[in-house]
C-alpha cells in the first residue's frame, strides 16, 4: 500500500518507477523513524512493526516528500559509507579529527559533534535514525504519530502531547550528521578549506556539506547525486567546482566504486573535459532553480 | 576566516514577530534588509532569514542554519541561530562571510536571432558540444523517462531532417538550422525544437540548448501512439528499439539484484545473497550484450559513418589505463601504459577508438592469469596502438575466427558476448584502419590497431 503511494509521490508520471527494493528500503527507514519516535514517546514496542504504522499508512500521513527524500538520502549515505569504509579502520575524516583540538571552541565542538554523529550512524537503531532528523521533519512526523495515539484508536489513553513536547525539547539538531558537518564546513579556517575537495581527508559528510554549501543544494540531494543513477550529475558538480578529469575520476571511483560501465564512464569523462566550468555551474544553477520552484509549488 | 567587514561585531541580532516583521535589529541587519528592498517595520526582506524565522515560529524549536543573502553586488553567507521567545523569533548571526560575486550566476541565454529564451523553459534540453544530453527539463523527463540524460543525444533521438544525427551536425556549426524536428525513439513522439547555440569568445559552439515548441502537444507516453506499429512501418533496425526496450527493465533487474545482494534490508541467507549476486552478474552481462547488439545493428547499416577527427593515441591509452586500473588490480594484473611523452596523432573518431582500446584491454584482463602484465604500446612511426598480454595467446589457426560474430573459441561463462572484436574490427575499418592479432613478445596475444596518420 505504502509502496504504491511512494511511487506515485516520487514519480507521478515517469516511466521509471522506483525499484521494489528501493521502495522496500524506504519503507524500512520510515518504519525505523516511526519506531524511534514511538520509543521516545514511551510506547511499548512488542511487535515488529510500530503500533501506529498501519494507521499512518492508511491515512496517507507518511506521504510527505521531505520524509521520503530524507529516507532516500539515508539509503544513499549507507551505500556510499559501506563502499568507502570497507577495510578502513581509520574511517573518520582527518579534518574533523584535526579540528577537535582547535583553540576555537565552536570549531572544536562542531568537530566533536560530527565525529559523534558519524559514530552514531554506524548503529542503525530506530533511536539513532530519529536523532538524525532535521528539527522540522521530526516535528512533522512526531505530531502525526502523536495524533494517531491521541485519537485513542490504539494504545492506552495518556498525555501523548506532553510526551511529544518533551521528546522535541530533547532533540538537538546541531548533533545531527548533516548539521554538524554543515557547521564545521562553514567555520573551517581558510588554510584547511581545500581539504573539503578531498572526500578522503574530509570524510563523507563534511565533503558532502562542502558541496552543498558551495552549490546551495541540500545535503540530501548531493548524497543522491553521488549514489544514484548516471554519473553525469555528480561529474557536473565536480566540473563546476573546477576539478580536473584525473581527480574527478579518482573521486568517482572512491565514492561510487567500480560499478559503472567503462565505456559510458569514458564518454562521461570525455564530456567532462569539453564542458567548461561556467557551463557546469550554469547547469547546477538550473537544477537549483528547478528544485526551489518545486519546493515553492509545494 | 569570517571575511567580516571590520566594523561588524558578532553576534549580530534581530527580532522578527509572528508576521515576519522586523521589529528590532542591529545596524548590519537593517542595512541588509534595506538593500533587499525592505522598509522600516516591514516584513524582513532577506528570504533566507524570513524562512528561518517562519520555521522557528511555527514549530517553536531552536534552529542553527546556514543562510544565503544577496547584498547589492555580492553574496553573504550567514550562520544563524533562531529561537522563539514569547511570541517573537530572535535571530542571532554568529557567522558572516562575504563573497565577491555569486558562485552560480545566471547569464542570459540568447538565440541567434537575438531574442531571449527563458532559461527554465518548460520543455528544454541542454546538449554538449560532443552531442551528449547534459540536462533536460522535467516535462521531457516525465514523458521520455530519464534514460537519455548523460547519454549521446543520437542514441535516443533522431533528427528527422538530418539522418546523420546531432553529433555530425555539431561538427559543422555553421550549418545548424534554427529549428529541428526531433523524434524520440522509444516513444516515436515527434517534436519541433528551436536550436540555441551556446558560444564562447573562442569557440563557435560550446553546446546547444533545444527549446521545444508547442509544449501542450507533448503527449503522455502510451496515450494514443502505437509505437510498435510505427516502428514496424518505419522499417527501422530492430537493434536500436530492442536495446531501448530492454535496457530499462535490465537496469531495474540489476539494481534490485545488487540491492538484495548487498543485504540493504538486513541479513539474508548466504545462499540467497549469492543467488542475488549471480542475478546481478547475469544482468550486467546481458546489459553489455544489449550494448553490443546495438552497436552491431548500427555498424551493419549502410548509412553508418564515423567522424574523422584528430585522435591522440597516448591520450587514449592513458584514459583506458585510468579506467581499467582498478579492474586489473582486482585480477592481480599490472596494467602498463605508455610514457607521458609518447604522442601519436591519427585520424578517427575519438569515442570509437576509445571503445576499441577499452574492448582490447578489457579482454586482456578477462583472459590473462593473475600475476601477469598487460602493456599498451604505441608506435608513433607506424601510427599503431597495441595491447599485449602474457596470457596463453591465440593459436594461429584461430586468429581470424576471433573477429567473427559470436565467436568465443569454445569459452563460456566469462562474461564475454563474442561480439566485441567483431565490432572493434568493423569500427577500425570504418575509420580507414585495421585491427590485427599476432603473438606478443611473452607468448601472449598482441592486438594492434592502426589508423591513418593525421
Amino acid at each position: 500500500m505504502l509502496c504504491d503511494d511512494l511511487a506515485q509521490l516520487l514519480f507521478p508520471r515517469v516511466q521509471n518507477a522506483p525499484s521494489e527494493a528501493m521502495q522496500a528500503s524506504v519503507r524500512l527507514v520510515l518504519q525505523m523513524l516511526v519506531q524511534g519516535i514511538e520509543r521516545g514517546l514511551g510506547i511499548e514496542q512488542a511487535e515488529v512493526l510500530p503500533k501506529s504504522w498501519d494507521i499512518l499508512c492508511r491515512s496517507g500521513l507518511l506521504r510527505e516528500q521531505s520524509l521520503i527524500e530524507f529516507a532516500l538520502a539515508r539509503i544513499a549515505e549507507e551505500q556510499i559509507s559501506r563502499r568507502v569504509n570497507e577495510g578502513r579502520p581509520d574511517k573518520f575524516g582527518q579534518i574533523a579529527a584535526q579540528m577537535i583540538d582547535s583553540k576555537d571552541a565552536m570549531l572544536a565542538q562542531s568537530a566533536r559533534n560530527l565525529l559523534v554523529a558519524e559514530s552514531a550512524i554506524e548503529w542503525r537503531t530506530p533511536e539513532n535514525l530519529t536523532s538524525q532528523m532535521p528539527a522540522e521533519l521530526l516535528h512533522l512526523l512526531l505530531w502525526r504519530v502523536v495524533a494517531v495515539f491521541q485519537s485513542g484508536s490504539i494504545g492506552e489513553r495518556r498525555d501523548y502531547i506532553k510526551a511529544g513536547n518533551l521528546f522535541l525539547a530533547a532533540h538537538d539538531e546541531s548533533r545531527t550528521l548533516s548539521a554538524a558537518a554543515a557547521k564545521l564546513a562553514y567555520f573551517l579556517p581558510d588554510e584547511v578549506r581545500p581539504g573539503l575537495n578531498d572526500p578522503i581527508s574530509a570524510g563523507l559528510s563534511l565533503y558532502v556539506s562542502g558541496l552543498a554549501q558551495e552549490f546551495r543544494i541540500t545535503h540530501e540531494r548531493i548524497l543522491r547525486f553521488i549514489d544514484e543513477g548516471p554519473v553525469a550529475p555528480f561529474l557536473t558538480l565536480l566540473r563546476a567546482r573546477g576539478s580536473d578529469p584525473k581527480s574527478a575520476l579518482s573521486i568517482l571511483q572512491y565514492l561510487r566504486g567500480d560499478r559503472g560501465d567503462d565505456y559510458r564512464l569514458a564518454l562521461s569523462l570525455e564530456q567532462f573535459e569539453s564542458v567548461n566550468v561556467d557551463q557546469a555551474r550554469s547547469t547546477v544553477l538550473q537544477w537549483r532553480l528547478g528544485a526551489e520552484a518545486t519546493a515553492r509549488a509545494g | 576566516m569570517q571575511n567580516l567587514p571590520a566594523r561588524l561585531a558578532l553576534p549580530i541580532k534581530c527580532v522578527v514577530d509572528q508576521e515576519g516583521r522586523l521589529i528590532a535589529a542591529d545596524v548590519a541587519i537593517r542595512r541588509l534588509h534595506a538593500s533587499n528592498g525592505g522598509r522600516d517595520g516591514g516584513v524582513i526582506a532577506v528570504p533566507g532569514l524570513l524562512d528561518l524565522a517562519n520555521l522557528c515560529c511555527q514549530t517553536g524549536l531552536r534552529f542553527e542554519r546556514y543562510v544565503y543573502a544577496a547584498d547589492k553586488d555580492h553574496d553573504i553567507e550567514l550562520w544563524v541561530e533562531a529561537e522563539k521567545k514569547d511570541r517573537n523569533v530572535h535571530l542571532s548571526i554568529i557567522g558572516w562571510q562575504e563573497r565577491g560575486t555569486a558562485v552560480l550566476s545566471a547569464s542570459p541565454f540568447r538565440t541567434r536571432a537575438g531574442q531571449h529564451v527563458v532559461r527554465n523553459a518548460p520543455q528544454s534540453m541542454q546538449i554538449s558540444r560532443s552531442g551528449v544530453v547534459l540536462s533536460a527539463s522535467r516535462a521531457l523527463l516525465e514523458n521520455f523517462g530519464n534514460e537519455f540524460v548523460a547519454y549521446a543525444f543520437d542514441e535516443h533521438f533522431d533528427l528527422i531532417d538530418h539522418p546523420a544525427g546531432f553529433e555530425a551536425l555539431l561538427r559543422a556549426p555553421g550549418d545548424i538550422p534554427e529549428r529541428v524536428r526531433v523524434r524520440n525513439r522509444s516513444t516515436d513522439v515527434e517534436l519541433t525544437a528551436l536550436v540555441d547555440l551556446k558560444k564562447s569568445d573562442t569557440e563557435p559552439v560550446v553546446g546547444v540548448h533545444l527549446v521545444f515548441l508547442f509544449p501542450e502537444a507533448l503527449p503522455t507516453v502510451g496515450s494514443g501512439t502505437n509505437a510498435e506499429e510505427k516502428h514496424a512501418n518505419a522499417g527501422m533496425g530492430l537493434g536500436r528499439h530492442f536495446a531501448n526496450a530492454v535496457r530499462q527493465p535490465l537496469g531495474r533487474i540489476l539494481a534490485n539484484a545488487e540491492t538484495i545482494g548487498s543485504e540493504l534490508n538486513g541479513p539474508i541467507l548466504e545462499q540467497y545473497s549469492s543467488y542475488a549476486k549471480d542475478i546481478a552478474s547475469a544482468a550486467k552481462h546481458l546489459s553489455e550484450l544489449v550494448g553490443d547488439l546495438e552497436d552491431l545493428d548500427a555498424i551493419d547499416r549502410p548509412e553508418f559513418k564515423v567522424a574523422r577527427e584528430p585522435v591522440e593515441l597516448g591520450d587514449i591509452a592513458r584514459r583506458v589505463s585510468g579506467l581499467l586500473a582498478l579492474k586489473a588490480a582486482d585480477h592481480q594484473i599490472t596494467l602498463i601504459s605508455p610514457d607521458e611523452d609518447i604522442k601519436c596523432v591519427v585520424v578517427g573518431e575519438f569515442r570509437r577508438v576509445l571503445q576499441i582500446v577499452l574492448n582490447l584491454v578489457g579482454n586482456a584482463i578477462r583472459y590473462s592469469p593473475g600475476g601477469t602484465r598487460i602493456q599498451i604500446i604505441i608506435n608513433p612511426t607506424a601510427a599503431t596502438i597495441s595491447v599485449e598480454d602474457e596470457g596463453p595467446g591465440i593459436p594461429e589457426e584461430d586468429r581470424e575466427r576471433v573477429f567473427t560474430k559470436f565467436e568465443r573459441l569454445g569459452r563460456s561463462g566469462d562474461g564475454g558476448s563474442g561480439l566485441g572484436l567483431y565490432i572493434s574490427r568493423k569500427l577500425a575499418r570504418a575509420m580507414g584502419g585495421e585491427l590485427s592479432i599476432e603473438t606478443g613478445s611473452a607468448g601472449g596475444a598482441r592486438f594492434t590497431l592502426n589508423l591513418p596518420i593525421a
